[in-house]
Order: C-alpha cells, then structure tokens, then sequence
C-alpha cells in the first residue's frame, strides 16, 4: 500500500491549478488525507476517487474564490516572518497558473455570451446541425470501416471470377475451379461456403433462417475460435456425416436463451436433426446476415461442372507470398484453365480481393459522398459564424481598441477571443450530441448492407472524441478572422468614431470573400442533393411494367428432403395457391421464384434454333423466371402477343416459354417470336414461345450490375424450384392479409415457414434504400445550406448597408434617387452571388463524376439540375440581398446627417 | 484590526477546530476534526480558501512544517490563531447567545 501513489489525474490538477507553497501543501495534505482514507480501510478505488474530487474542487474554489474577490489579483498574503516565506509568497503571485487565467477568460466570455444570447444561440445552433451531422456520419463510417476480427486479416484474400470479354465481375467459383485453386499452393488455406436458407424447426413453429454451408478450411481461413464446441471438420463435410450445425452467437442467445449446454442437443433443421457442434463467438465476422453454418459438402454433378458456379472462396495466402505474386500466379492458373475448359472457363480469369477491401468497396461512394456533404455544410455554417463575428467584430473595434490603450497586450486579447470562439464551439459541440445521435439513429434504420453492423452504430468514445476535435478545430477556423482582426487592432485608428477607409475595405472584401465560399459550397451541394434526388425520382417513378400496389408477396423455401420430386413441389404449391385463393378479399395468387425486385437473379445465355452462333459470347445473357399460372395477371403485367401459361403446361407436355418484348424484339426483330424455340443453355431441351408480355422492372443490383437484361419466364411445372414467392393480389387490408396467409400456411405444412412478407410496394422501396437515404440525407443537407447562405448574404448586405446609411442619405438629399441607390447596393450583391456561383458551379461539374455510380437514369453533368440548382440560389440570394436593400432607400438625409 | 464584518458560520467553525488542535492545526487535521464533530465533510478547497481569507483578516497566521514521507516529501502548513482571533469569536458567540436567549421553549420539539 505504502508504494501506491495518489491518482495521476488528481496529482496533475494540482500541479496545474496551484503554484508554490500553495501546491506543496495542498498536494501534501492531500496525500496525507488519501494515505489515511486507504488506511481506514476505504479502498484505493473509493480512496482516489475521493482524492481526484478533492484536488478538482480545491483548484476550482481556490481559483474561482480568488477571482470573485479580486477580479485575477491576490494580495501578498501576511508571511508571518522569515524571508522564505516572503520569497516564496513573492513567487506565488508572480505568475497567475494556467487553469486561473483560463477560468478568468471563460468568465468574461460567458459574460459576453449572456449579453447578446441571441447572437449565441444562432452560432450554437448552426455549430450543433454542422457539427452534429458530421458527428453522426463518422460514427457511421467508423461502425462500417470496422476492421474484422480476422487475425492477419490482410493476408485473408476473397477469390473472384471475371470475365473481361463477356463483362462479367465478382462471379463466385465452380466447385471444380475451387479445387484446382486449392491445390496451386498459392494459399496456405482455401476455404469455401454458399448462402443458404434453412427452415429451423422450433417447438411451435418453424422458422426461416439465413445461414451458410462451409468447407471446414473456411473457419481455419477466419481464424476466429469458436465460443463454444469446435470449428467444422474435414469430417462433417463428407455426406451422411453432415448433419452437424454450429450457431451464431446472436442465433444462441436469441433462440436457445444462451444455453452453455447447447453442445451435442439436436435441432431440426430442413425436417432433418442436426447436432449442435459449436456457438461462435460474437465478433465472428459475417458477411451478411447469417447465423447457422452447416457443412459444405461437395456432391455430383456439381462436383464436376464447371459451369455452375455458387461458391463464394475465401483463402489466406501462402506464407511469404506477396498479393502481386500470387495473383500473377492465380492468372496463369485461370489461362492455363481456360485453355483446358473453353467452352465453361473460356476468358475467365480469378481475381483476389483482400477481405477488407470487399466490405469498404461496397460502403465507399456512399461515405464519400455523406463525409463530402456533411463537411461542406460544416464549412458553409464555418463562414457563416465568421462572417456574424466579423461584423460583430467591427461593432467591438472600440473596446478593442480601449483596451490596447488601456496597456492590455495583444496577445492576451487574443486569447480572450480565442477563449470566448472555444466556449461557442464548445456549447456548440456540445448540442451537437443530439442532432448526432437522432442522425445515427435514422442512417442504422435504413438498415444497409453497404453499411454492414448497424447495431454498432453508437456515440460511442471514438465520435465523441471525433466531436470534441472537430469543435475545438471548428472554434479555431471561424475564430481565425476576429482574432487576426484584434491582433490588427489600432488605438489610434480604433478610437475614432468613424473608421478609416482601408480598414472597412479591407473588412468588406473579407466578408465579401465569406459569402462567394459560402454560395460556391451551397452550390456543390445542391447540385449533388439535386441529382440524387432526381436519380431518385427516376427509378420510383418509371413504370415498372407492373401493378405493385395492393399485391402482397411472401417466400416459401420448401425443404428439399421432404418434397425431393417435382411432383410433390408442384403438388405443394397448388394446395397453398388454392387454400390463399380462398381467402376473403383476395383476387389472385400466383408464385414466382424471384419477385421482380429480387437481387437474385439467374442468367443464361439464349441458344435460338435459327441463328447458329459461333462464339458462346456472342449469344446474349437472359434472366430467366419459374412461374406459376396467372402470375402475369397478378403482377400487372400485360400479355402482349400469344397466350399466358396455362395449367396445362405441366410437366409431360411439350415445353413452352414467354419472352419480354425487349427480348423478343432483339432477337427476332420485327418478326413474330410465336412458334419460334431456344434453349438456355447447350445441353439444355428446345422451348417453344408461346407469347410476349410487357417488359418488368429488374433489381436495383441486376440494373447496376449488369444493365438491363432480357427476361424469359418459364413455366413452374417444367422449371421446378424448390423457393418461390408467392404474389397475392387483394382488396383490402394488408396486415389482416398477412396473419391470415400464415394460419392458412400451417394448415398446409407446419414445418414449411413463409418469410420475407411484405408488399411489393415495400419490396420495391427496400431495393431502393441506398439511392433515398442518399437523397434524404443529402437533400436535407442543402436544405440547410441553401439556408445559411441566403442569411450569409442577408446579413452582409444588411451589414454594409446599416455602416453605409450615411452614405446614402446624404446621396438622397443631393438628389440621388432611390432606384440609384438600390443599384448600388443591388450590384455589389449581385457581383457577389455570380462569383459564388461560378466557382461554386466548376467545382459541381469535376466532383459530380465521383457519384456516378450512385446516379441512375441521371447524368452527372444534367443540365436541367444545375440549371435549376443556380436558378433556385440566386433566386433566393437576390431576396435575401433585397430586403436589406430595399431598408437603404429608406435612408432619411436628416438622421443620416445628424449621426455624429 | 477587528474586521467590522462579523464572522460567518463556516468561519466560525473554521477558527474554533484551529484553537481546539492548537499547534497541530493543519488542513487535514481541521478537516477531521470537523468532520468528527460535526459530522460535516467538507472539502478541502472550502478550508483552504476560507482560511486564506481569514489570514488576511489577521485572524490567523501560518506556518511551514517539515515535510513528512506520507506526504510524498510535501511541507505542511500549520495555522495558529491570532488574538483578534479570540474576540472575534467571543463576539460571534455573544450575538447568537443574545439572539437566542428567551427563545428555548420555542425550539423544543413539540
């Protein structure tokens, strides 16, 4: 206990707060008193805790007591004798410590702030919106950025397939392209894993949950140790010995109420029983939303078909293989391959991606453009505050000036602003906190997978210290102008009751310089708010080519081990389609195996019998549909030629497609695809068209990923599927809609859950997420902007034309008229907001570029949003510069005259 | 040097744990004393600065210590009161005993 010492935080309060004998005995008596409190027994926690307290309260009494007595000066305390203590006394005062004269400058400036509280809250309030929204985008950036818990994770690469000549990116692996990887010695561990779904049978009901199938390497690849039980083995990924299960840890808790016994108990999954093997930890990093992983087992045909791909590859590299290397080696793999495999692995070549870059290549655009905005209004409120502090500034060049007469230093005026610039960002700072958390709270609500752990997105330690910098260099920057001015400051000049002319010019080049920044950022932001809400606008209202409203959609996964045969699948669908058609209010039931929002596609290329194509390239890439009878008059869609399937496209007759016009009309031109077959793909059975519809909306990702693409519909009894989603169209209420689908469900198959219920106007909104959180935050950002430079130019302009009214009275008695004297003011504003706009739209048109990728059916450059972006701002600057204006022909010769 | 401000409560305090430690009255040992009296914490900022202010009303006067190893090598500052001292609080006794004589039946618990 004895070789304890009091807190350090306590001890370096003291040392700051107190000089001189005063330190000595305080901090002695203050020891005293924490080696007496351990000794009592208190603890040392308790014990420094009450030192700590004791040692902030002795500073801050003891400075603020001197200065409420005195004003900053003590009197020579009564040495009772001996020239020590004279001395030491004598010392004492000499210099007032730090935290004394601190103190001492932020009571003048809270005295300041109290005098004008209208002036404050203003600066406050913009500091707490621009603060506050940067606050909130760091803390979402810093939850996305994450780094994952992966050890070395630089050295954990993601395998990819591209295809440069059929513009193909990010293909997943075929199981035999993953083998031949595994086998180059290029990574020290290659592991794989597929996304899957699985029906979890629970006592009363059966859930869908999203999991994964993983090779054992692919947790040998992770690194990270279970929580509880084992990784998978190379011996549970062997079928028969597969029915193992290891569980999330949010899985864990949620369903199995975190049992530590969790191991070794049996859960029934896909109607089958799987062991409990292990419960990861909870930083186990999760590419999406998973949270059961069973064994990847390799199986016929797949095993062996190079065309099916639906692996995702996951390695670390080989020891002391660099990135460059092993990819150079990677790509002589894949041509090697594609010499050997023409026809499947023809041009493709494997990519590595380093794991980390794959989750920030997904959340980049999007934080550059949120950092970009919130920043850019931070900078507008900046120059806005020091434009309010200039003209403020110019109302206090008297006292500024008494004072230096007075014998106060420059330096210790400066300090003075400076204090009372970091008491503002300080306040300021501190009301951010709400605008902060309100944002974090409404971006993790959007739930985004570019922006992946949400649930991480908090105030925590690293955006409060991210705020407190950011208001203390806030406070700095707008601060920056005043304090040059007060270090300017002349008493002889600033005594004057009239200023000289260069001070005021220099004064209003200054202030006209804030408000050219000021509308060139607003302009930069507006214009990009503007595209994306355009963007926006573009894909919500282009016609999707189907009715979405009042259609309810819902998915069926069924499980492959109880409805093995086409049969029994088709049989399923048919008893749920009539059960639900039975319902009240509901008009028709149809299932697709992807809804039209979906951004899961299925692709192949389109063989035609009459246009024998030599290159597989050369044969366009379709998406193609399973659906059920009706799905067309369901959704909306319009039948244009031919007919639409029918129950009696089963399985024994002969097989029939649709095509959308688009693909109708590329392919056979003007002529009539009725009667004409394809197949998809060459060893797949010809199909004959028997009608067009209307062209559909694809997903927001198959739109960006891959343009539009041409759409075949297949009939569901000929192209089985064992997950479809059903579309329910019906009258009334939604919500009633859906409990009753569910009872009508169990009826069916208990153990077959329905999920991702929603309406497909929800459906579409939820594939639009990104584009509208963008366009909200962003709108609402040059909302703002819009704002502070309208004031920014009303209150120059109010500004000069208040210092100038004698001016212009006396311009009015010698005959001026007030038209003249408008103009005048007019043009100096109007000079101003051209400027502004000018610079502020050059610098629209080279960072526009940079959202491309967010932009769609809008290009970066549009002209009707710059257009209508510097129309609406200098619309609102001219008012902004009238009204003030207007106040100048108002200027009476008499009063005007009489000023002095 | 008789201030004409009279003394006020926590001064009074102050100045009669001072003469009851006699030549031991340092900060911790005032604090102490208070607190077992009284049973009042109060802290140390409050007795440094109301003990500075009453040296400067001539009403104490300090003295440095030799510095002890509990204290981490630091001297302590001993108080002693000065005569002023007394009649001050003879006087501040006398006005709360004038004031409230006559008055016991009133602040008995009913």
């Amino acid at each position: 206990m004895s070789h304890a010492r009091p807190p350090r935080l306590g001890r370096v309060v003291l040392w700051l707060g107190l000089r001189g004998v005063l330190r000595e005995v305080i901090t002695g008596d203050l020891a005293e008193q924490w080696s007496a409190d351990l000794d009592s027994g208190l603890g040392l926690r308790e014990a420094s805790r009450r030192y700590r307290r004791a040692a902030f309260t002795s500073v801050l009494t003891h400075a603020s007591g001197r200065l409420t007595r005195d004003g900053g000066f003590r009197a020579a305390p009564l040495a009772s004798g001996g020239v020590e203590q004279a001395t030491q006394a004598f010392r004492d005062q000499r210099r007032l410590p730090l935290i004394e004269t601190a103190f001492h400058d932020a009571r003048y400036g809270v005295r300041l702030i109290r005098r004008s509280p209208g002036f404050a809250a203003v600066v406050v309030g913009m500091l707490a919106i621009g603060i506050g929204a940067n606050t909130a985008i760091y803390g979402v950036t810093k939850a996305a950025l994450a780094p994952l818990p992966i050890p070395d994770s630089d050295r954990v690469v993601l395998v990819w397939t591209d295809n440069a000549a059929r513009a193909w990116r990010d293909l997943p692996a075929s199981a035999p392209d993953f083998t031949d990887w595994a086998q180059s010695g290029i990574f020290a561990s290659l592991g794989a894993f597929d996304d899957a779904g699985f029906n979890v049978r629970f006592a009363a009901e059966t859930l869908r949950v999203n999991g994964r199938r993983m090779s054992a390497e692919a947790f040998r690849v992770f690194g990270v140790p279970p929580a509880l039980g084992r990784w998978i083995e190379a011996t549970d990924c062997i079928a028969g010995q597969d029915q193992v299960v290891i569980l999330s840890d949010a899985f864990w808790r949620a369903r199995l109420t975190a049992d530590p016994a969790v191991i070794g108990r049996e859960i029934m999954i896909d109607g089958a029983p799987h062991r409990v093997v292990g419960v990861l930890r909870a930083d186990f990093p999760k590419l999406a939303d998973e949270d059961i992983y069973t064994p990847l087992v390799f199986r016929e045909p797949a095993l062996s078909d190079r065309g099916s791909r639906n692996l995702t590859v996951v390695g670390r590299l080989a020891p002391r293989l660099s990135l460059e290397s092993a990819q150079q080696r990677l790509t002589d793999l894949s041509n090697r391959l594609g010499r050997e495999y023409p026809t499947k692995d023809g041009g493709n070549v494997a990519r590595l991606q380093p794991i980390q870059d794959a989750i920030v290549e997904d959340a980049r655009v999007l934080v550059v453009v949120l950092f970009g905005a919130v920043g850019l209004m931070l900078l507008i409120a900046c120059a806005n505050i020091g434009n309010l502090l200039l003209a403020r500034g110019a109302a206090r060049t008297r006292e500024m000036a008494l004072r230096t007469a007075l014998g106060a230093s420059r330096w210790r005026l400066c300090r003075q602003l400076l204090a009372e610039h970091l008491l503002l960002g300080g306040m300021g700072g501190v009301a951010a906190l709400l605008p902060a958390l309100v944002g974090m709270r409404f971006i993790a609500s959007f739930q985004l997978d570019q922006l992946p752990h949400a649930d991480r997105i908090t105030l925590n330690t690293g955006s409060l210290a991210f705020n407190i910098v950011l208001s203390l260099a806030t406070s700095a920057a707008f601060g920056l102008v005043p304090v040059w001015q007060a270090w300017q400051a002349d008493a002889r000049t600033g005594l004057r009751s009239t200023l000289g002319s260069t001070t005021v010019a220099v004064r209003h080049r200054l202030r006209g310089a804030f408000v050219v920044i000021q509308f060139a950022l607003a302009i930069v932001l507006l214009v990009v708010a503007g595209l994306l809400v355009r963007s926006f606008e573009e894909i919500r209202k282009t016609n999707p080519g189907y009715d979405p409203g009042h259609v309810l959609t819902l998915r069926v996964a069924l499980s492959e081990t109880r409805y093995a045969s086409t049969g029994a699948q088709v049989e399923f669908f048919d008893r749920l389609r009539s059960r639900i058609q039975a319902l009240p209010g509901v008009i028709g039931v149809s299932a697709a195996n992807e809804i039209p929002t979906s951004d899961d596609y299925h692709g192949a290329a389109l063989w035609t019998s009459d246009a024998p194509a030599a290159q597989l390239s050369d044969r366009p890439i379709v998406l193609y549909l399973s659906v059920l009878p009706d799905y067309f008059h369901v959704i909306g869609t319009s039948i244009l030629r031919g007919r639409a399937f029918a129950d009696t496209d089963r399985t024994d007759a002969p097989l029939v497609a649709l095509l959308d016009r688009s693909t109708a009309a590329r392919i056979w031109r003007g002529e009539s695809p009725i009667g004409k077959r394809f197949k998809l793909g060459q060893t797949e059975p010809w199909r004959e068209v028997v009608g067009v519809v209307g062209d559909v909306e694809q997903g927001v990702l198959v739109k960006f990923l891959k343009g539009r693409l041409g759409q075949v519909y297949l009939p569901f009894a000929q192209a089985p599927k064992p997950a479809m989603s059903l579309v329910v169209r019906a009258s009334g209420d939604m919500s009633t809609l859906i409990a009753a689908v569910r009872d009508v469900a169990r009826t069916v198959d208990l153990d077959q859950p329905l999920f991702q219920m929603q309406t497909l106007v929800d459906a579409r909104a939820a594939g639009q997420a990104v584009n509208r959180l963008a366009a909200t935050l962003l709108a609402t950002f040059a909302s703002v902007a819009l704002l502070l430079a309208t004031l920014g130019i009303y209150g120059v302009v109010a500004n000069t034309v208040g210092e100038r009214m004698r001016e212009f009275g006396i311009r009015l008695s010698l005959g001026a008229q007030p038209r003249d004297v408008l103009n005048l003011v007019f043009r100096r504003a109007l000079f101003l907001i051209a400027l502004g706009t000018v610079v502020g739209l050059a610098a629209a048109e080279g960072l526009t570029r940079l959202i491309a990728s967010l932009l769609v059916g809008v290009r970066p450059t549009d002209p009707t949003t710059f257009a209508a972006v510097v129309m609406l701002l200098t619309s609102l600057g001219l008012v902004g510069s009238y009204l003030p204006a207007r106040h100048a022909t108002r200027a009476d010769p008499r009063t005007a005259l009489r000023y002095d | 040097m008789t201030s004409p401000r009279p003394l006020g409560e926590f001064e009074h305090l102050l100045l009669l744990a001072v003469l009851r430690l006699d030549d031991g009255a340092h900060g911790v040992a005032i604090r102490q004393v208070i607190e077992a009296r009284t049973g009042r914490l109060v802290s140390p900022g409050a007795i440094y600065t109301t003990l500075d202010r009453l040296e400067r009303r001539g009403y104490v006067s300090t003295s440095l210590g030799d510095p002890t190893p509990q204290r981490g090598g630091k001297r302590r500052r001993f108080y002693r009161l000065r005569p002023a001292a007394a009649a001050a609080i003879r006087e501040a006794q006398a006005q709360v005993a004038s004031m409230s004589r006559g008055l016991r039946p009133k602040l008995e618990p009913q």
